[in-house]
Protein backbone atom coordinates (compact mmCIF):
# COMPACT_ATOMS: atom_id res chain seq x y z
CA UNK A 1 0.00 0.00 0.00
CA UNK A 2 1.27 3.53 -0.91
CA UNK A 3 1.70 5.75 1.84
CA UNK A 4 -0.24 9.06 1.75
CA UNK A 5 2.52 11.11 4.10
CA UNK A 6 6.43 9.62 3.64
CA UNK A 7 9.02 11.80 5.41
CA UNK A 8 12.45 10.99 4.39
CA UNK A 9 14.87 12.67 6.70
CA UNK A 10 13.47 15.78 7.02
CA UNK A 11 15.24 18.39 8.32
CA UNK A 12 14.66 21.99 8.71
CA UNK A 13 16.20 25.04 11.36
CA UNK A 14 15.56 28.40 12.15
CA UNK A 15 19.07 29.86 13.19
CA UNK A 16 20.20 28.18 15.58
CA UNK A 17 17.29 26.18 16.36
CA UNK A 18 16.75 22.60 14.49
CA UNK A 19 12.98 23.01 13.87
CA UNK A 20 12.77 19.80 12.66
CA UNK A 21 15.95 16.51 12.34
CA UNK A 22 16.15 13.78 10.39
CA UNK A 23 12.20 12.70 10.57
CA UNK A 24 11.35 9.74 8.55
CA UNK A 25 7.88 8.66 9.09
CA UNK A 26 5.59 6.92 6.88
CA UNK A 27 1.45 7.39 7.32
CA UNK A 28 -0.74 4.90 5.41
CA UNK A 29 -4.01 6.79 4.99
CA UNK A 30 -6.86 7.64 7.01
CA UNK A 31 -6.54 9.72 10.28
CA UNK A 32 -3.57 10.43 11.84
CA UNK A 33 -2.67 12.86 15.06
CA UNK A 34 -0.12 15.02 15.23
CA UNK A 35 0.97 15.41 18.79
CA UNK A 36 3.79 16.88 20.27
CA UNK A 37 4.42 19.97 23.25
CA UNK A 38 4.75 23.21 22.45
CA UNK A 39 8.20 24.12 19.82
CA UNK A 40 8.16 20.48 19.09
CA UNK A 41 7.91 21.27 15.10
CA UNK A 42 4.19 20.21 14.14
CA UNK A 43 3.86 23.65 12.94
CA UNK A 44 6.91 23.48 10.86
CA UNK A 45 6.06 20.40 9.72
CA UNK A 46 2.92 21.25 8.53
CA UNK A 47 4.19 24.42 6.79
CA UNK A 48 6.90 22.03 4.73
CA UNK A 49 4.06 19.52 3.94
CA UNK A 50 1.74 22.34 2.12
CA UNK A 51 4.96 23.55 0.66
CA UNK A 52 5.35 26.83 2.10
CA UNK A 53 8.46 25.96 3.72
CA UNK A 54 11.29 24.33 2.04
CA UNK A 55 13.06 22.01 3.92
CA UNK A 56 16.79 22.08 4.39
CA UNK A 57 17.10 18.26 3.94
CA UNK A 58 15.41 15.25 3.03
CA UNK A 59 12.00 15.80 1.45
CA UNK A 60 8.21 15.20 2.29
CA UNK A 61 5.86 13.09 -0.51
CA UNK A 62 2.12 13.71 0.01
CA UNK A 63 -0.08 12.02 -2.17
CA UNK A 64 2.99 10.80 -3.86
CA UNK A 65 3.69 14.77 -4.54
CA UNK A 66 7.01 16.09 -3.78
CA UNK A 67 5.99 19.07 -1.12
CA UNK A 68 8.85 21.44 -2.34
CA UNK A 69 8.59 20.49 -5.85
CA UNK A 70 4.98 20.69 -6.62
CA UNK A 71 3.73 23.02 -3.86
CA UNK A 72 0.61 23.90 -6.22
CA UNK A 73 -0.25 20.32 -6.73
CA UNK A 74 -0.31 19.76 -3.45
CA UNK A 75 -2.09 22.47 -1.98
CA UNK A 76 -4.82 21.62 -4.70
CA UNK A 77 -5.68 17.94 -3.56
CA UNK A 78 -5.10 19.01 0.14
CA UNK A 79 -7.37 20.84 2.70
CA UNK A 80 -5.80 22.81 5.09
CA UNK A 81 -8.32 24.16 7.97
CA UNK A 82 -5.78 26.85 9.96
CA UNK A 83 -5.68 27.04 13.70
CA UNK A 84 -5.89 30.82 14.43
CA UNK A 85 -8.85 33.01 13.83
CA UNK A 86 -8.88 33.52 9.61
CA UNK A 87 -11.44 35.10 7.88
CA UNK A 88 -12.43 37.80 4.79
CA UNK A 89 -13.93 40.63 6.41
CA UNK A 90 -17.28 41.95 4.99
CA UNK A 91 -17.61 38.78 3.17
CA UNK A 92 -20.80 36.59 3.87
CA UNK A 93 -20.03 33.14 5.00
CA UNK A 94 -21.39 31.51 1.43
CA UNK A 95 -19.33 33.84 -0.75
CA UNK A 96 -16.12 33.43 1.37
CA UNK A 97 -16.38 29.50 1.33
CA UNK A 98 -17.19 30.09 -2.56
CA UNK A 99 -14.66 32.11 -2.69
CA UNK A 100 -12.17 29.90 -1.40
CA UNK A 101 -13.15 27.12 -3.72
CA UNK A 102 -12.35 29.04 -6.52
CA UNK A 103 -9.20 29.89 -5.20
CA UNK A 104 -8.53 25.99 -5.16
CA UNK A 105 -9.12 25.78 -8.81
CA UNK A 106 -13.26 25.24 -9.35
CA UNK A 107 -15.10 27.00 -11.76
CA UNK A 108 -16.94 30.18 -10.34
CA UNK A 109 -20.57 28.74 -10.15
CA UNK A 110 -19.62 25.43 -9.26
CA UNK A 111 -17.91 26.49 -6.12
CA UNK A 112 -21.08 28.67 -5.23
CA UNK A 113 -22.81 25.43 -5.07
CA UNK A 114 -20.63 23.63 -3.36
CA UNK A 115 -20.18 25.94 -0.91
CA UNK A 116 -24.05 25.97 0.21
CA UNK A 117 -23.56 22.45 -0.07
CA UNK A 118 -20.76 22.40 2.96
CA UNK A 119 -22.15 25.40 4.94
CA UNK A 120 -24.51 22.84 5.56
CA UNK A 121 -22.49 19.73 6.01
CA UNK A 122 -21.02 22.16 9.15
CA UNK A 123 -23.97 22.97 10.10
CA UNK A 124 -24.07 26.40 9.04
CA UNK A 125 -26.70 26.38 6.58
CA UNK A 126 -28.75 28.76 8.82
CA UNK A 127 -26.32 31.47 8.94
CA UNK A 128 -24.40 31.37 5.27
CA UNK A 129 -25.76 34.50 4.60
CA UNK A 130 -24.15 36.24 7.57
CA UNK A 131 -21.46 38.29 7.58
CA UNK A 132 -18.38 36.39 8.47
CA UNK A 133 -17.26 39.45 10.99
CA UNK A 134 -21.15 38.70 13.00
CA UNK A 135 -19.98 34.82 13.15
CA UNK A 136 -19.11 33.40 16.65
CA UNK A 137 -16.34 31.03 17.62
CA UNK A 138 -17.98 28.00 16.73
CA UNK A 139 -19.19 29.28 13.65
CA UNK A 140 -15.95 30.77 12.67
CA UNK A 141 -14.35 27.23 13.68
CA UNK A 142 -16.93 25.16 11.50
CA UNK A 143 -16.54 28.12 8.36
CA UNK A 144 -12.94 26.80 8.26
CA UNK A 145 -14.41 23.50 8.22
CA UNK A 146 -15.85 24.02 5.72
CA UNK A 147 -13.13 26.22 3.47
CA UNK A 148 -10.75 23.88 3.70
CA UNK A 149 -13.48 20.89 2.06
CA UNK A 150 -15.33 22.77 -0.41
CA UNK A 151 -12.63 21.81 -3.59
CA UNK A 152 -13.26 18.16 -1.91
CA UNK A 153 -9.72 17.45 -1.48
CA UNK A 154 -8.50 14.10 -0.54
CA UNK A 155 -6.15 15.07 2.44
CA UNK A 156 -7.06 17.31 4.95
CA UNK A 157 -4.61 19.28 7.22
CA UNK A 158 -6.32 20.54 10.41
CA UNK A 159 -4.41 22.36 13.16
CA UNK A 160 -6.37 22.22 16.65
CA UNK A 161 -9.67 22.08 15.04
CA UNK A 162 -11.27 22.13 18.29
CA UNK A 163 -9.71 25.21 20.28
CA UNK A 164 -12.08 27.38 21.22
CA UNK A 165 -15.04 25.43 21.23
CA UNK A 166 -17.94 24.83 23.74
CA UNK A 167 -18.23 20.68 24.40
CA UNK A 168 -21.27 20.32 22.26
CA UNK A 169 -19.60 22.15 19.35
CA UNK A 170 -16.51 20.28 19.97
CA UNK A 171 -18.43 16.65 19.85
CA UNK A 172 -20.22 18.31 16.82
CA UNK A 173 -16.83 18.73 14.93
CA UNK A 174 -15.20 15.80 15.85
CA UNK A 175 -18.59 13.89 14.82
CA UNK A 176 -17.35 15.91 11.15
CA UNK A 177 -13.95 15.20 11.06
CA UNK A 178 -14.62 11.27 12.14
CA UNK A 179 -17.18 10.81 9.45
CA UNK A 180 -14.99 12.78 6.70
CA UNK A 181 -11.94 10.21 7.56
CA UNK A 182 -14.46 7.20 7.94
CA UNK A 183 -17.44 7.98 5.91
CA UNK A 184 -15.86 9.74 2.75
CA UNK A 185 -12.20 8.42 2.36
CA UNK A 186 -10.46 11.65 3.50
CA UNK A 187 -6.92 10.88 4.49
CA UNK A 188 -7.13 13.23 8.39
CA UNK A 189 -3.94 14.55 9.77
CA UNK A 190 -4.99 16.62 13.35
CA UNK A 191 -2.49 18.56 14.76
CA UNK A 192 -3.57 18.47 18.33
CA UNK A 193 -2.96 19.24 21.94
CA UNK A 194 -6.22 17.80 23.15
CA UNK A 195 -5.13 14.14 23.10
CA UNK A 196 -8.89 12.81 23.70
CA UNK A 197 -9.77 14.48 20.44
CA UNK A 198 -6.80 12.40 18.41
CA UNK A 199 -8.16 9.11 20.34
CA UNK A 200 -11.31 10.23 19.69
CA UNK A 201 -10.64 10.40 15.57
CA UNK A 202 -7.11 8.92 14.65
CA UNK A 203 -6.26 5.36 14.79
CA UNK A 204 -2.40 6.38 14.30
CA UNK A 205 0.07 9.34 15.65
CA UNK A 206 2.93 10.67 15.26
CA UNK A 207 4.64 12.07 18.17
CA UNK A 208 7.55 15.20 17.92
CA UNK A 209 9.23 16.08 20.67
CA UNK A 210 12.20 18.97 20.40
CA UNK A 211 12.17 18.53 16.23
CA UNK A 212 12.90 14.54 16.43
CA UNK A 213 10.58 11.86 16.07
CA UNK A 214 9.33 10.88 19.46
CA UNK A 215 6.96 7.70 18.43
CA UNK A 216 4.79 6.79 15.75
CA UNK A 217 2.41 4.03 15.48
CA UNK A 218 -1.06 3.17 15.28
CA UNK A 219 -2.48 4.45 18.97
CA UNK A 220 -2.87 0.90 20.19
CA UNK A 221 0.76 0.25 19.83
CA UNK A 222 1.65 3.50 21.46
CA UNK A 223 -0.39 2.97 24.48
CA UNK A 224 1.05 -0.46 25.16
CA UNK A 225 -0.91 -2.86 27.15
CA UNK A 226 -1.62 -2.71 30.44
CA UNK A 227 0.64 -5.06 31.94
CA UNK A 228 -1.72 -7.34 33.67
CA UNK A 229 -3.22 -4.62 35.93
CA UNK A 230 -7.09 -4.91 36.34
CA UNK A 231 -9.90 -3.28 38.30
CA UNK A 232 -12.01 -5.15 40.62
CA UNK A 233 -14.97 -3.72 42.27
CA UNK A 234 -15.95 -6.28 45.10
CA UNK A 235 -18.73 -6.77 47.50
CA UNK A 236 -17.10 -6.92 50.98
CA UNK A 237 -14.20 -5.02 52.84
CA UNK A 238 -11.83 -3.87 49.95
CA UNK A 239 -8.95 -3.48 52.64
CA UNK A 240 -8.98 -6.99 54.49
CA UNK A 241 -9.46 -8.47 50.76
CA UNK A 242 -6.43 -6.28 49.91
CA UNK A 243 -4.40 -7.73 52.43
CA UNK A 244 -5.75 -11.51 51.69
CA UNK A 245 -4.36 -11.11 47.96
CA UNK A 246 -0.77 -9.48 49.16
CA UNK A 247 -0.45 -12.50 51.62
CA UNK A 248 -1.33 -15.01 48.15
CA UNK A 249 1.64 -12.90 46.33
CA UNK A 250 -0.99 -10.60 44.67
CA UNK A 251 0.25 -6.95 44.32
CA UNK A 252 -3.01 -5.11 44.97
CA UNK A 253 -4.11 -1.53 45.69
CA UNK A 254 -6.67 -0.58 47.64
CA UNK A 255 -8.97 2.13 45.86
CA UNK A 256 -12.40 4.17 46.88
CA UNK A 257 -15.28 1.96 48.66
CA UNK A 258 -15.72 -1.17 46.81
CA UNK A 259 -12.79 -1.08 43.92
CA UNK A 260 -9.35 -2.01 43.85
CA UNK A 261 -6.36 -2.35 41.43
CA UNK A 262 -4.63 -5.31 41.42
CA UNK A 263 -1.73 -6.98 39.15
CA UNK A 264 -2.25 -10.23 37.66
CA UNK A 265 0.78 -10.84 34.86
CA UNK A 266 -0.56 -14.30 34.15
CA UNK A 267 -3.87 -15.36 34.76
CA UNK A 268 -6.73 -14.46 36.86
CA UNK A 269 -7.01 -17.82 38.60
CA UNK A 270 -5.15 -16.52 41.89
CA UNK A 271 -7.91 -13.65 42.41
CA UNK A 272 -10.48 -15.95 41.81
CA UNK A 273 -9.33 -18.49 44.56
CA UNK A 274 -8.84 -15.50 46.68
CA UNK A 275 -11.98 -14.16 46.41
CA UNK A 276 -13.50 -17.82 47.21
CA UNK A 277 -11.48 -18.38 50.10
CA UNK A 278 -12.28 -14.84 51.59
CA UNK A 279 -16.01 -15.40 51.08
CA UNK A 280 -15.70 -11.80 48.62
CA UNK A 281 -18.16 -11.90 45.63
CA UNK A 282 -16.19 -9.95 42.49
CA UNK A 283 -18.93 -7.97 41.15
CA UNK A 284 -16.34 -6.63 37.89
CA UNK A 285 -13.04 -7.26 36.73
CA UNK A 286 -11.60 -4.88 33.93
CA UNK A 287 -8.35 -4.66 32.49
CA UNK A 288 -6.90 -1.22 32.79
CA UNK A 289 -5.87 0.39 29.83
CA UNK A 290 -3.38 3.42 30.07
CA UNK A 291 -4.74 6.35 28.41
CA UNK A 292 -2.61 7.86 25.39
CA UNK A 293 -1.97 10.71 27.61
CA UNK A 294 -0.21 8.53 30.14
CA UNK A 295 1.40 6.79 27.45
CA UNK A 296 2.61 9.82 25.65
CA UNK A 297 4.33 11.17 28.70
CA UNK A 298 5.94 8.07 29.35
CA UNK A 299 8.07 8.40 25.50
CA UNK A 300 8.61 12.28 26.20
CA UNK A 301 9.82 11.61 30.07
CA UNK A 302 11.84 8.63 28.77
CA UNK A 303 15.44 9.62 27.62
CA UNK A 304 15.86 10.26 23.88
CA UNK A 305 18.49 7.11 23.28
CA UNK A 306 15.63 5.00 25.27
CA UNK A 307 13.20 5.83 22.23
CA UNK B 1 -28.76 13.24 15.62
CA UNK B 2 -25.70 14.23 13.53
CA UNK B 3 -24.79 18.22 13.72
CA UNK B 4 -24.35 17.89 9.85
CA UNK B 5 -28.18 18.84 8.17
CA UNK B 6 -26.84 17.24 4.82
CA UNK B 7 -24.32 14.51 4.22
CA UNK B 8 -21.27 15.08 2.50
CA UNK B 9 -21.24 14.60 -1.25
CA UNK B 10 -18.21 14.51 -3.18
CA UNK B 11 -17.65 17.10 -6.08
CA UNK B 12 -17.31 15.38 -9.07
CA UNK B 13 -17.02 17.93 -11.45
CA UNK B 14 -14.14 20.28 -13.87
CA UNK B 15 -11.39 21.59 -11.88
CA UNK B 16 -10.25 24.58 -13.70
CA UNK B 17 -6.60 24.90 -14.11
CA UNK B 18 -6.47 28.59 -14.35
CA UNK B 19 -3.22 30.35 -15.67
CA UNK B 20 -4.86 33.75 -14.26
CA UNK B 21 -4.87 32.35 -10.56
CA UNK B 22 -4.62 36.40 -9.70
CA UNK B 23 -8.59 37.01 -11.09
CA UNK B 24 -10.73 35.74 -8.30
CA UNK B 25 -8.77 37.56 -5.86
CA UNK B 26 -9.25 40.68 -8.16
CA UNK B 27 -12.41 40.47 -8.01
CA UNK B 28 -13.76 39.84 -4.61
CA UNK B 29 -11.02 42.52 -3.15
CA UNK B 30 -12.96 44.72 -5.40
CA UNK B 31 -16.28 43.55 -4.65
CA UNK B 32 -15.77 44.07 -0.73
CA UNK B 33 -14.63 47.80 -1.34
CA UNK B 34 -17.97 48.73 -2.93
CA UNK B 35 -19.29 50.65 0.20
CA UNK B 36 -21.02 54.02 0.51
CA UNK B 37 -17.24 55.93 -0.05
CA UNK B 38 -16.49 54.60 -2.68
CA UNK B 39 -20.06 55.79 -4.53
CA UNK B 40 -19.51 59.13 -2.60
CA UNK B 41 -16.14 59.56 -4.59
CA UNK B 42 -17.10 58.27 -7.79
CA UNK B 43 -20.29 60.61 -7.51
CA UNK B 44 -17.51 63.97 -6.43
CA UNK B 45 -15.42 62.42 -9.50
CA UNK B 46 -17.66 62.70 -12.07
CA UNK B 47 -17.94 66.34 -11.50
CA UNK B 48 -14.54 67.81 -13.60
CA UNK B 49 -16.06 65.61 -16.09
CA UNK B 50 -19.36 67.40 -16.17
CA UNK B 51 -17.26 70.32 -16.85
CA UNK B 52 -15.72 69.76 -19.68
CA UNK B 53 -18.33 67.70 -21.48
CA UNK B 54 -19.82 71.14 -21.21
CA UNK B 55 -17.15 73.22 -22.61
CA UNK B 56 -16.98 70.26 -25.26
CA UNK B 57 -20.87 70.83 -26.04
CA UNK B 58 -20.22 75.07 -25.75
CA UNK B 59 -17.40 74.23 -28.67
CA UNK B 60 -19.51 72.40 -30.63
CA UNK B 61 -22.85 71.76 -30.94
CA UNK B 62 -23.52 74.85 -28.59
CA UNK B 63 -21.81 77.23 -30.71
CA UNK B 64 -24.49 78.34 -32.50
CA UNK B 65 -25.92 79.58 -29.44
CA UNK B 66 -23.09 81.26 -27.79
CA UNK B 67 -20.79 81.86 -30.50
CA UNK B 68 -17.97 83.25 -28.25
CA UNK B 69 -17.83 79.35 -26.65
CA UNK B 70 -15.59 77.94 -30.10
CA UNK B 71 -12.89 80.71 -28.73
CA UNK B 72 -12.90 80.02 -25.21
CA UNK B 73 -12.83 75.94 -25.64
CA UNK B 74 -11.81 73.67 -28.14
CA UNK B 75 -11.43 69.99 -29.31
CA UNK B 76 -8.21 69.36 -28.23
CA UNK B 77 -6.08 66.37 -26.48
CA UNK B 78 -5.31 69.52 -23.91
CA UNK B 79 -8.64 68.95 -22.66
CA UNK B 80 -7.61 64.89 -21.90
CA UNK B 81 -4.69 65.70 -20.01
CA UNK B 82 -6.08 68.58 -18.10
CA UNK B 83 -9.54 66.33 -17.21
CA UNK B 84 -6.65 63.38 -16.07
CA UNK B 85 -4.67 65.38 -14.44
CA UNK B 86 -7.91 66.71 -12.01
CA UNK B 87 -8.88 63.56 -11.33
CA UNK B 88 -5.44 62.31 -10.41
CA UNK B 89 -6.68 64.14 -6.87
CA UNK B 90 -9.92 61.89 -6.88
CA UNK B 91 -8.02 58.99 -8.03
CA UNK B 92 -6.34 59.52 -4.61
CA UNK B 93 -9.36 60.19 -2.41
CA UNK B 94 -10.73 57.17 -4.02
CA UNK B 95 -7.86 54.81 -2.96
CA UNK B 96 -7.47 56.39 0.20
CA UNK B 97 -11.07 54.92 0.90
CA UNK B 98 -10.57 51.44 -1.05
CA UNK B 99 -7.09 50.39 -1.31
CA UNK B 100 -5.74 51.14 1.96
CA UNK B 101 -7.52 48.06 3.79
CA UNK B 102 -6.92 45.86 0.61
CA UNK B 103 -3.86 43.83 2.78
CA UNK B 104 -4.13 45.36 6.18
CA UNK B 105 -7.13 43.89 6.47
CA UNK B 106 -5.90 40.40 5.35
CA UNK B 107 -3.40 40.38 7.68
CA UNK B 108 -5.50 41.49 10.65
CA UNK B 109 -8.05 38.81 9.68
CA UNK B 110 -5.58 36.04 9.26
CA UNK B 111 -7.05 35.99 5.65
CA UNK B 112 -3.80 35.04 4.22
CA UNK B 113 -3.69 31.47 5.68
CA UNK B 114 -7.14 31.34 3.08
CA UNK B 115 -5.09 32.13 0.48
CA UNK B 116 -1.87 30.40 0.76
CA UNK B 117 -3.42 27.61 2.08
CA UNK B 118 -4.57 27.34 -1.46
CA UNK B 119 -2.52 26.69 -4.69
CA UNK B 120 -2.17 30.61 -4.76
CA UNK B 121 1.42 31.96 -5.12
CA UNK B 122 2.90 35.05 -4.14
CA UNK B 123 2.59 36.64 -7.03
CA UNK B 124 -1.11 35.84 -7.55
CA UNK B 125 -2.24 37.52 -4.55
CA UNK B 126 -0.36 40.74 -4.96
CA UNK B 127 -1.03 40.93 -8.70
CA UNK B 128 -4.95 40.31 -7.55
CA UNK B 129 -4.67 42.71 -5.33
CA UNK B 130 -3.09 45.48 -7.79
CA UNK B 131 -5.64 45.21 -10.12
CA UNK B 132 -8.60 45.33 -8.31
CA UNK B 133 -6.65 48.57 -6.73
CA UNK B 134 -5.73 49.94 -10.66
CA UNK B 135 -9.78 48.81 -11.72
CA UNK B 136 -11.04 51.34 -8.74
CA UNK B 137 -8.62 53.65 -10.08
CA UNK B 138 -9.05 53.63 -13.78
CA UNK B 139 -12.96 54.34 -12.77
CA UNK B 140 -12.09 57.79 -12.10
CA UNK B 141 -9.26 58.09 -14.60
CA UNK B 142 -9.82 56.07 -17.71
CA UNK B 143 -13.73 55.72 -17.61
CA UNK B 144 -14.23 60.08 -17.17
CA UNK B 145 -11.50 60.21 -20.43
CA UNK B 146 -13.69 57.75 -22.57
CA UNK B 147 -16.99 59.41 -22.00
CA UNK B 148 -15.53 62.87 -22.59
CA UNK B 149 -13.75 61.31 -25.94
CA UNK B 150 -17.21 60.07 -26.93
CA UNK B 151 -18.75 63.37 -26.16
CA UNK B 152 -16.00 64.89 -28.40
CA UNK B 153 -16.64 63.02 -30.91
CA UNK B 154 -20.25 63.54 -30.55
CA UNK B 155 -20.26 67.40 -30.64
CA UNK B 156 -17.69 67.95 -32.99
CA UNK B 157 -18.83 69.41 -36.33
CA UNK B 158 -17.05 67.36 -38.12
CA UNK B 159 -14.92 64.18 -38.15
CA UNK B 160 -11.38 66.35 -37.59
CA UNK B 161 -11.56 65.38 -34.08
CA UNK B 162 -11.26 61.59 -34.51
CA UNK B 163 -8.97 61.66 -37.60
CA UNK B 164 -7.09 64.59 -36.96
CA UNK B 165 -6.23 62.40 -32.91
CA UNK B 166 -5.55 59.22 -34.06
CA UNK B 167 -2.78 58.78 -31.50
CA UNK B 168 -5.11 60.31 -28.20
CA UNK B 169 -6.72 56.99 -27.22
CA UNK B 170 -3.21 55.45 -26.69
CA UNK B 171 -2.32 58.60 -24.73
CA UNK B 172 -5.10 58.35 -22.44
CA UNK B 173 -4.73 55.05 -21.84
CA UNK B 174 -0.96 55.31 -21.24
CA UNK B 175 -1.53 58.66 -18.91
CA UNK B 176 -4.83 56.68 -17.06
CA UNK B 177 -2.30 53.71 -16.17
CA UNK B 178 0.43 55.23 -15.27
CA UNK B 179 -1.38 56.81 -12.62
CA UNK B 180 -3.48 53.75 -11.60
CA UNK B 181 -0.70 51.71 -11.31
CA UNK B 182 1.77 54.18 -9.83
CA UNK B 183 -0.75 55.55 -6.93
CA UNK B 184 -2.18 51.44 -6.83
CA UNK B 185 0.75 50.09 -5.81
CA UNK B 186 1.66 52.36 -3.62
CA UNK B 187 -1.12 52.26 -1.76
CA UNK B 188 -0.66 48.35 -1.73
CA UNK B 189 2.58 48.83 -0.42
CA UNK B 190 1.72 51.27 2.67
CA UNK B 191 -1.18 48.51 3.31
CA UNK B 192 1.12 45.98 4.02
CA UNK B 193 2.92 47.68 6.58
CA UNK B 194 -0.24 47.56 8.66
CA UNK B 195 -2.89 45.76 10.16
CA UNK B 196 -5.18 48.56 10.36
CA UNK B 197 -7.00 49.94 7.17
CA UNK B 198 -7.31 53.20 8.93
CA UNK B 199 -3.75 53.96 9.75
CA UNK B 200 -2.74 53.37 6.24
CA UNK B 201 -5.40 55.65 4.54
CA UNK B 202 -4.23 58.27 7.03
CA UNK B 203 -0.49 57.26 5.96
CA UNK B 204 -1.86 57.48 2.76
CA UNK B 205 -3.46 60.71 2.39
CA UNK B 206 -0.49 62.34 4.51
CA UNK B 207 2.08 61.07 2.49
CA UNK B 208 0.41 62.83 -0.28
CA UNK B 209 -0.43 66.25 0.65
CA UNK B 210 2.71 66.48 3.11
CA UNK B 211 4.44 65.79 -0.12
CA UNK B 212 2.56 68.25 -2.22
CA UNK B 213 3.50 70.86 0.40
CA UNK B 214 6.95 70.20 0.48
CA UNK B 215 7.22 70.58 -2.72
CA UNK B 216 5.87 74.17 -2.65
CA UNK B 217 7.50 75.52 0.24
CA UNK B 218 10.84 74.22 -1.43
CA UNK B 219 10.24 75.35 -4.80
CA UNK B 220 9.47 78.44 -3.48
CA UNK B 221 12.58 78.81 -1.20
CA UNK B 222 15.49 77.55 -3.64
CA UNK B 223 13.55 78.41 -6.93
CA UNK B 224 14.31 75.60 -8.40
CA UNK B 225 11.81 73.38 -10.07
CA UNK B 226 13.53 70.31 -9.87
CA UNK B 227 12.25 69.65 -6.26
CA UNK B 228 8.53 69.84 -7.87
CA UNK B 229 9.51 65.91 -8.02
CA UNK B 230 9.31 64.87 -4.28
CA UNK B 231 5.80 64.86 -4.60
CA UNK B 232 4.21 62.07 -6.69
CA UNK B 233 1.13 64.62 -7.90
CA UNK B 234 3.40 66.45 -9.63
CA UNK B 235 5.53 63.66 -11.28
CA UNK B 236 2.48 62.10 -12.54
CA UNK B 237 1.50 65.67 -13.91
CA UNK B 238 4.91 66.09 -15.79
CA UNK B 239 4.39 62.38 -17.01
CA UNK B 240 0.93 63.16 -18.42
CA UNK B 241 2.28 66.34 -20.51
CA UNK B 242 5.02 64.55 -21.95
CA UNK B 243 2.24 62.42 -23.48
CA UNK B 244 -0.36 65.26 -24.23
CA UNK B 245 1.78 67.59 -26.79
CA UNK B 246 -0.44 70.17 -26.32
CA UNK B 247 -0.79 70.43 -22.48
CA UNK B 248 0.72 73.12 -20.20
CA UNK B 249 4.24 73.29 -18.89
CA UNK B 250 5.29 70.51 -17.18
CA UNK B 251 5.53 71.26 -13.05
CA UNK B 252 7.85 69.01 -12.91
CA UNK B 253 11.45 67.78 -15.19
CA UNK B 254 9.74 65.11 -16.89
CA UNK B 255 13.01 62.76 -16.73
CA UNK B 256 13.10 63.10 -13.00
CA UNK B 257 9.44 62.82 -12.50
CA UNK B 258 9.32 59.59 -14.87
CA UNK B 259 12.60 58.27 -12.85
CA UNK B 260 10.58 58.96 -9.87
CA UNK B 261 7.13 57.07 -10.49
CA UNK B 262 9.52 54.27 -11.86
CA UNK B 263 11.06 53.98 -8.42
CA UNK B 264 8.16 54.33 -6.21
CA UNK B 265 6.41 51.03 -8.36
CA UNK B 266 9.13 49.23 -7.99
CA UNK B 267 9.94 50.08 -3.96
CA UNK B 268 6.13 49.28 -3.87
CA UNK B 269 6.43 45.96 -5.60
CA UNK B 270 9.38 45.16 -3.77
CA UNK B 271 8.14 45.96 -0.25
CA UNK B 272 4.83 43.74 -1.08
CA UNK B 273 6.99 41.16 -2.07
CA UNK B 274 8.96 41.08 1.27
CA UNK B 275 6.22 41.76 3.34
CA UNK B 276 3.47 39.59 1.88
CA UNK B 277 6.23 36.43 2.12
CA UNK B 278 7.05 37.39 6.25
CA UNK B 279 3.35 36.98 6.87
CA UNK B 280 2.21 34.48 9.20
CA UNK B 281 0.82 31.50 7.44
CA UNK B 282 0.93 28.69 9.58
CA UNK B 283 0.32 30.07 13.32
Amino acid sequence: MTAVIRLEGLSRSFGPTKALDGISAEFPGGAMGLLGPNGAGKTTLLRILLGLLPPEGGRAEILGLDAARSPLAVRRRVGYMPESDCSIPRLTGVRLVAFAGELAGLPRKASLSRAHEVLYYVGLGEVRYRKVDEYSQGMRQRLRLAQAIVHDPEALFLDEPTSGMDPAGRREMLDLIRDLARNHGKHVLLSSHVLPDVEGVCSFALLLDRGRLAAAGDLATLRGGGGGRFEVRIRGRVADFAARLASAGIEATAGDEDQLQVRLPETTIPLFAAARDSGIEIRELRPVTPSLEEALLRVLRAPAEAR
Amino acid sequence: MPVFEQGYRRYSGSRARRIARWWPIARTSFRVTMRWPFYAVLVLASFPLFQKIFEVYAAGAGAALFPGARIMFGFSDGLFYDLISRETFFTVLLLTVTGAGQIAEDLRSGALQIYFGKPIRQADYVIGKLAAAVFSALLVTLAPAIVLFAACAAFAPDFSFITGNPLLPLRILGYCGLVSLSLGSLVLALSSLARSGRSVALLFAGAYFLTMLLSRVLDRLFMDWRFAAVHIGKCLDAAGRSLFVDGPNPPAPTDLSLGMIASIFFLSVLLLSRRVSNAEVVS
